[in-house]
């Protein structure tokens, strides 16, 4: 009974799009399932929580499943308290809704219907797996939690090839990719009993080499359809993972997963499309005439030339699309090159970069001792020098390792944009551009999280409709473009979409409601100022909630999580041409190019790549407004603030005889600054160590450092100190 | 209750003892200079590099809104674990004195009173007698978890 107060009060709750809640919702209806093993309403139920499953991608009927489920369940309760003469009826009444359900999900699971539906063997093995067939399941942690990774990266690289391959569908090399990634899935599981696995890649597999003897053509629709699979594998890996690997436990659960319909559509997809031929395919596409397509047949009967070729010599092709289909095929051949790869675990990785940062440190102690005591001590010069040099090809060799190109992210975010075009029916084209740029792995692990939000707002609010974009006069598909590049001193990513556009009116009336600023305040706003309303937790323009935003979390959650690793975001935008999304982020949290200087009694690092030059000038030439607190220095035609460090750092000032002042000038978001120190120590790599949580609240340090001689240095961080003056 | 023992520190601020268990305890140092961070809050002392780590002090006495007292070559700073949500990180404490460790069954702690405790009782974990004196156990993640110097008990009840 308690079971069914739970699962109410779940239902009562629930709102649509909440996919978490659905998944609870589907775990008490099995438990309720369970409880009616051997009577008649365990079959008849038996399929419930699968179509609770199905409809949370689908968010449009939510609701409406949910009502159904409500329904199936007071049946339930009926069926339990009714006498034997009475259960008959409360029983069909449960199979009728079962069976509404059943045709709202199939109605609405579009990437199942868009395909012919193996109606008869689906009845057939619809009952799912029972735990024999998991009996040869291993039971050892460490080959499934190796089994796991190792699968979750070839769906991963499965994934990517097969974005490719939407633009490329006849690119052999890359249908192989994925050919031999569900071979090694299918090989593993089969070795470890991962029977539902098995049977799914197996199929997979057989599709991709039927595909890879030119015997069937990847379709989009088909693209779709092992995207499906592909994320259905990952929903069989997810449950191995959650049950932390107990094989006892993930067995019970691998039963109550029915993937038999799913295996059934591709050996359906693989009888009817068998055998139809590259050409035919063209063909129906439009791309070649029955005519065309007659001589290029027989041509090929002629000679042993490949399709393709005949296709080219026939000038049926344009050649600067062969031209840039070729080079396309180039740039992946020598991204697929293979080197061999060790894993390591991140944890590891971390303590490795950190101990590499302490043998830096004390290598260069070790230097300065033994360079004071250079009389008493017989080390030859050479020891020394090699074991330098040593250290630092360790350093560097370390920390390369902790970069990682950025382009593992940027194909997550392009399978992201084309689940969520595919959500809302838009046609988004992803462009990108820089993702060989490399960047921290701490770094990397952070911003993908944000990335996503940008992306899926991008399609959900920025791009319009086919219909509205045609009528705006632009493209029907939307394009986003999506950058990294180095700049400065860190990396700046940026996504751009060429959607509608922030309407600035709607935020600021938005800003006012919300009393965030008074109306008559709001000419005073810089379209910065306003920009960053949005950033504010629960803040959202959208006027109605979609299952993919509109809720006012995210942009808050975005900037929050952008802040940990230092970095920062900024909105541009024109409305109707485009809203940016600009990303600065530290090239890493671990080394940097610093300008080390003294300033009071410590030792403060300014990032080196600021620095436009070094100014020593007499003070008398400062010219200070009346009333104000800073002082202007006109340099180079430029009008550039002076800021004392020390004023900063709450150091001692100490008053230089010549009254001269030595400075630094620093170029920073598009402004100069020019910032007096009292010495200089010069350019030095500096290893930025964590300052600890107790620290955070000096928002102008980035970091601290620790110098060859032990002292303690403190990193500055350029934006921070900025706003501190400000 | 079974009555296990935990192992704890003893340190000394003035007269008054306290005791923190063991296993936040990384390691105890003798006084190394410290780089002083200005504009930081009165207790946070500054950093100190602890073989190749920065790790931030803070003056127990100052932060319990004590007397300073300056430091010297005996000065102690303890270096313990603080477990955030986010990450683990060292704070080192200075304190006038290291004691003892000592092992303290769970079931000796008594709960402080509710009164007549020189600091709230969020503070404290508890009290124990030890040789006949009262030993204070610190609950350290909320001492450390407020910004200001630890709130009296006295000063209150005196308003009141």
């Amino acid at each position: 009974m308690l079971l069914k107060d739970n699962i109410k009060k779940l239902m009562d709750n629930f709102e649509e799009g909440d996919a978490l809640a659905l998944s609870e919702i589907k775990d008490e209806c099995q438990n309720i399932i369970q409880q009616f093993a051997g009577d008649p309403l365990h079959e008849v139920l038996g399929s419930v929580p699968a179509y609770i499953q199905i409809c949370a991608r689908i968010p449009s009927i939510q609701t409406q499943c949910v009502e159904l489920v409500k329904k199936i369940i007071t049946g339930v309760e009926e069926y339990q308290q009714a006498n034997e003469e009475d259960k008959k009826k409360a029983l069909k009444q449960i199979k009728r809704q079962v069976n509404k359900l059943q045709s709202i999900v199939e109605k609405n699971n579009k990437d199942l219907t868009t395909l012919p539906k193996p109606q008869e063997q689906q009845k057939e093995e619809a009952k799912g797996y029972t735990l024999e067939d998991f009996s040869h399941l291993v039971d050892d942690y460490k080959l499934l939690q190796q089994f796991f990774s190792e699968a979750t990266e070839h769906l991963d690289s499965a994934q990517f090839v097969l974005l490719e391959l939407e633009h490329d569908s006849t690119n052999k090399e890359l249908i192989n990719t994925v050919f031999r990634n569900f071979h090694t899935i299918k090989g593993s599981a089969s070795f470890l009993g991962v029977k539902n696995i098995e049977e799914i890649s197996h199929a997979m597999e057989d599709i991709f080499a039927t595909i890879r003897d030119g015997k069937m053509i990847l379709t989009r629709e088909l693209v779709d359809v092992i995207f499906y699979g592909i994320e259905t594998l990952r929903t069989v890996l997810d449950i191995m993972q959650s049950y932390d690997f107990k094989a006892e436990e993930i067995k019970k659960s691998f039963t109550t997963v029915n993937v038999f319909p799913y295996i059934a559509l591709l050996k359906k997809i693989l009888q009817e499309y068998q055998y139809k031929k590259i050409g035919e395919i063209l063909q129906e596409e439009g791309k070649l005439t029955p005519v065309q397509l007659q001589t290029v047949l027989e041509k090929q009967k002629e000679t042993d030339k490949k399709f393709g070729e005949i296709v080219t010599e026939e000038r049926l092709v344009e050649h600067d699309d062969l031209l840039a289909a070729l080079q396309k095929q180039q740039k992946l051949k020598t991204k697929i090159k293979k080197i061999g790869y060790v894993k390591v675990s991140n944890e590891k990785l971390n303590s490795l970069i950190d101990y590499v940062g302490e043998l830096v440190i004390n290598q260069s102690m070790l230097k300065q001792e033994i360079e004071k005591n250079r009389g008493s001590l017989s080390i030859s010069e050479r020891t020394l020098s090699q074991a330098d040099m040593i250290t630092s090809a360790i350093k560097d060799l370390v920390l390369s390792m902790g970069m990682v190109p950025i382009e593992e992210i940027f194909n997550k975010l392009r399978v992201v944009a084309r689940n969520t075009a595919q959500e809302l029916h838009k046609t988004v084209f992803i462009e990108v551009h820089g993702e060989e740029t490399e960047l921290d792995r701490n770094v990397i692990e952070t911003i993908y999280d944000p990335l996503m939000h940008i992306i899926r707002n991008a399609i959900d609010h920025g791009i319009e409709s086919p219909e509205e974009r045609v009528k705006a006069g632009k493209d029907k598909v939307g394009r986003i473009v999506l950058s990294a590049e180095h700049k400065g001193s860190g990396i700046e990513i940026v996504i751009t979409d060429d959607g509608r556009g922030i309407d600035i009116h709607k935020v600021l009336d938005k800003a006012i409601a919300m009393q965030l600023v008074k109306k008559e305040d709001v000419t005073k706003l810089t379209e910065k100022d306003i920009y960053n309303f949005m950033f504010l937790p629960g803040f959202s323009t959208s006027d109605n909630v979609t299952a993919v935003s509109g809720r006012g979390v995210g942009l808050d959650v975005v900037k929050k999580s952008l802040e940990q690793i230092h970095g920062r975001v900024e909105i541009h935008s024109e409305p109707g041409k485009y809203t940016r999304f600009i990303i600065k982020l530290p090239l890493t949290l671990a080394i940097i190019e610093g300008f080390v200087t003294i300033v009071g009694n410590n030792k403060y690092v300014f990032p080196f790549n600021s620095i436009e030059e070094i100014l020593v000038f007499n003070k008398n030439i400062l010219q200070r407004q009346e009333n104000a607190r800073e002082s202007i220095l006109y340099h180079r035609e430029m009008h550039i603030p002076v800021i004392f460090a020390h004023e900063i750092f709450k150091e001692d000032y100490k008053e230089r005889d010549d009254d001269r002042l030595l400075s630094l000038i620093f170029a920073f978001d598009q402004a100069k600054y020019c910032v007096v120190v009292d010495s200089i120590l010069g350019k030095q790599e500096i290893v930025v160590k964590s300052l600890g949580t107790m620290l955070n609240e000096y928002d102008y340090f980035s970091g601290g450092t620790i110098f060859g001689d032990g002292s303690i240095g403190f990193v500055v961080d350029l934006q921070g100190f900025i706003d501190a003056v400000k | 209750m079974d009555g296990s023992a935990n192992k704890y520190l003893i340190f000394t601020l003035e007269k008054e003892r306290y005791a923190i268990p063991i296993a936040k305890v990384q390691e105890v140092i003798s006084y190394v200079p410290i780089t002083s961070l200005h504009e930081a809050s009165e207790f946070l002392k500054g950093v100190i590099n602890l073989r190749g780590r920065i790790i931030p002090i803070i003056d127990m006495r100052l932060k319990f809104g004590l007397q300073a007292k300056e430091y010297t070559e005996r000065t102690i700073f303890i270096i313990v674990d603080i477990v955030t949500a986010k990450d683990v990180y060292h704070v080192g404490l200075v304190v006038d004195a290291v004691q003892d460790v000592v092992e303290i069954a769970e079931d000796k702690i008594e709960k402080t009173p509710e009164v007549g405790f020189k600091f709230k009782s969020k503070y404290l974990q508890g009290i124990i007698q030890l040789q006949d004196t009262m030993v204070m156990i610190l609950n350290f993640d909320s001492i450390l978890a407020t910004e200001d110097v630890v709130e009296i008990a006295e000063k209150i009840e005196t308003n009141v």
